[in-house]
């Protein structure tokens, strides 16, 4: 029996010991399969390696509301991050939910990434979407399948997308309660910090920011918005 | 016979070590304590957050979540009514704690791995190495004997009003598990610091000792700097801080061999991971990375602590008693 033990305990080392490892440290073929330790047990200890953040990264969201005319009226951007960041500035302890649109939008720069060309261009050009007639999961899905690309990496971008939509939705809904928003979009803020060897320059490098386009507002979830809302009146 | 015949082989040797006695009762009593700690200061300290960080405001994410690693996991707390939402929240902390205090251990243990991770799996997009550390090491710690030092049950156990669990379950099979929990617990955080080194040796940043200034100049990893920018600029502090993590993390399993250098790489590490916590914001991953380090550290080495604290406290007219040999920290 102690054998026994001991011989699953040595395969479980040998595998976390190659799985923790950089691909480049271990040749393939002295790596074992390690696809059962997901996600339980995954091992991926980057942490701030090999390069570490060197940029802050901001989701902003734009509202695009029905005016008294009935017309639309588009918005300012608003910074879901700094919302965010106030439960981390100057806490000893900061806040968990103050690092979640900064995850998201690593995830929204890398399914961007992985559309092929031909789909950012057809995004880029956004054929017929404007804050009056907002895209859909339908249409965007419409829009990306023109190439030919596999169906994870589009479902990868709608998924992201569609999330973002929703936290969007009910920031914007909350900042404006009594007001109709018939459009919402995204936006990526990339801010580089400052070089090693130009730590004294004045100023930070220019931002630059990826505009998303414009989506119909995400269903309405009341226990969610009302989370969302409580959140954000807090920390504004 | 001779006398090569009755002496015992390698595998006689090594089973007899692993199910002889129990390793790093101290060191798992402390990794508990601080894990339990550190589950149930974050939700406390989260609570005000609680809707937006792990509840119905996390649903946004829910098209990720779907169709991410943890999809298969039960999402029933991601789906729950705010009641109920936090009666789970409030179950968490009172579980953690009850594992921190040592009561029921073993199953306070896995009920602060079930309730914790059905909390997380809600919100996986905030996923840290720390909820990685935390999550492996709690599930290693409830195959230990984590609850026999510094605990509610050690306490009832010796004054007789709890079944000792060898006398319901054989000792080498206790021994084993709880053996095989150190080297799992152990292993895994030799792995984290080795991997992380590894990598960083992959960047230039690292390499040059510049690696530190960048997230520290940022506004998500600086929550101090308005007051420490100008500290971030300053080329000792940059280089110090940067290479010291590099090699403190890729020496580490070296440090292990000796005693000597085991404390050395332990209080380094500890340093480095308060300094980390204070400077980047990220407390609880720091937290996390000292409790699983407490497992290295050996009850002889304990002891001998214990031994220094007593003598001192002797000298000082503290206690009465001359310190003897079998001075435990339980004693101080």
């Amino acid at each position: 029996m102690v054998l026994l033990v001991g011989a699953v305990v040595a395969w479980h080392l040998l595998v976390v010991t190659t799985a923790a490892l950089p691909p480049e440290s271990t040749p393939q073929a002295l790596r074992p399969p390690s696809g059962h330790l997901l996600p339980f047990f995954r091992q991926d200890w980057r942490l701030f390696a090999p390069n570490p953040v060197a940029s802050d990264r901001s989701l902003l969201v734009q509202p695009a509301w029905r005016d008294e005319e009935g017309g639309v009226e588009v918005g300012e951007w608003v910074d879901v991050t700094d919302i965010e960041l106030d439960s981390v500035r100057q806490h000893l302890v900061g806040g968990r939910g103050g690092y979640g649109t900064n995850r998201l939008t690593f995830s929204l720069d890398q399914q961007w990434a992985g559309l092929l060309a031909d789909q950012q261009a057809a995004l880029r050009t956004q054929a017929g979407v404007t804050p009056e007639a907002p895209a859909d999961r339908e249409k965007v899905d419409e829009l990306l399948s023109g190439a030919d690309a596999p169906e994870y990496v589009r479902n990868g971008f709608l998924d992201t997308d569609d999330a973002t939509i929703r936290l969007a939705t009910d920031v914007l809904r909350t900042l404006e309660p009594d007001r109709e928003l018939v459009a919402v979009r995204y936006a990526v803020e990339n801010h580089p910090v400052r070089r090693w060897e130009d730590r004294d320059a004045e100023a930070r490098p220019e931002p630059t920011q990826r505009d998303g386009f414009w989506w119909v507002p995400a269903e309405d979830d009341p226990d969610r918005r009302a989370a969302i809302a409580d959140y954000v009146r807090r920390h504004q | 016979m001779s006398a090569a015949a009755t002496r015992p082989g390698f595998v006689e040797t090594a089973v007899d070590a692993v199910t002889s006695s129990r390793w790093s009762l101290y060191g798992l009593a402390a990794t508990r304590i601080a894990l339990g700690l550190t589950v149930a200061v974050q939700l406390i300290i989260n609570a005000p957050d609680r809707g937006y960080t792990w509840g119905a405001g996390a649903r946004w994410g829910l098209p990720l979540r779907d169709t991410g690693v943890w999809a298969d996991w039960p999402m029933w707390v991601a789906d729950a009514g705010p009641v109920l939402f936090t009666t789970v929240y409030l179950a968490t902390i009172v579980a953690a704690l009850l594992m921190a205090v040592g009561l029921f251990t073993r199953w306070t243990t896995i009920a602060t791995l079930v309730l914790w991770m059905s909390l997380f799996v809600a919100a996986p997009l905030i996923e840290t190495g720390g909820d990685a550390i935390l999550r492996m090491t709690l599930a290693y710690l409830v195959l230990s004997d984590c609850g026999a030092r510094f605990s509610l049950d050690a306490r009832r156990e010796a004054a007789g009003r709890r079944r000792p669990l060898r006398e319901r379950i054989p000792g080498w099979w206790i021994a084993l598990w709880n053996n095989v929990a150190v080297v799992l617990i152990a292993h895994q955080i030799v792995m984290v610091y080795v991997g992380s080194s590894l990598w960083k040796l992959e960047s230039d940043r690292w390499v040059d000792g510049t690696a530190v200034y960048y997230p520290l100049s940022t506004e998500q990893f600086s929550p101090w700097l308005d007051q420490l920018g100008w500290l971030y600029g300053w080329a000792p502090f940059v280089l110090g801080a940067t290479w010291s993590s590099l090699v403190v993390q890729f020496v580490f399993p070296l440090l292990l061999l000796n005693r000597s250098t085991r404390l050395v790489a332990f209080v380094v590490l500890t340093g480095m991971h308060l300094g980390i916590g204070f400077l980047m914001g990220i407390m609880y991953f720091s937290m996390v990375m000292i409790a699983a380090d407490a497992v290295l550290v050996s009850d002889d080495s304990w002891r001998r602590a214990a031994r220094a604290v007593r003598t001192r406290r002797w000298r000082r007219g503290q206690v009465s008693d001359r310190p003897d040999a079998v001075v435990t920290p339980e004693r101080l």
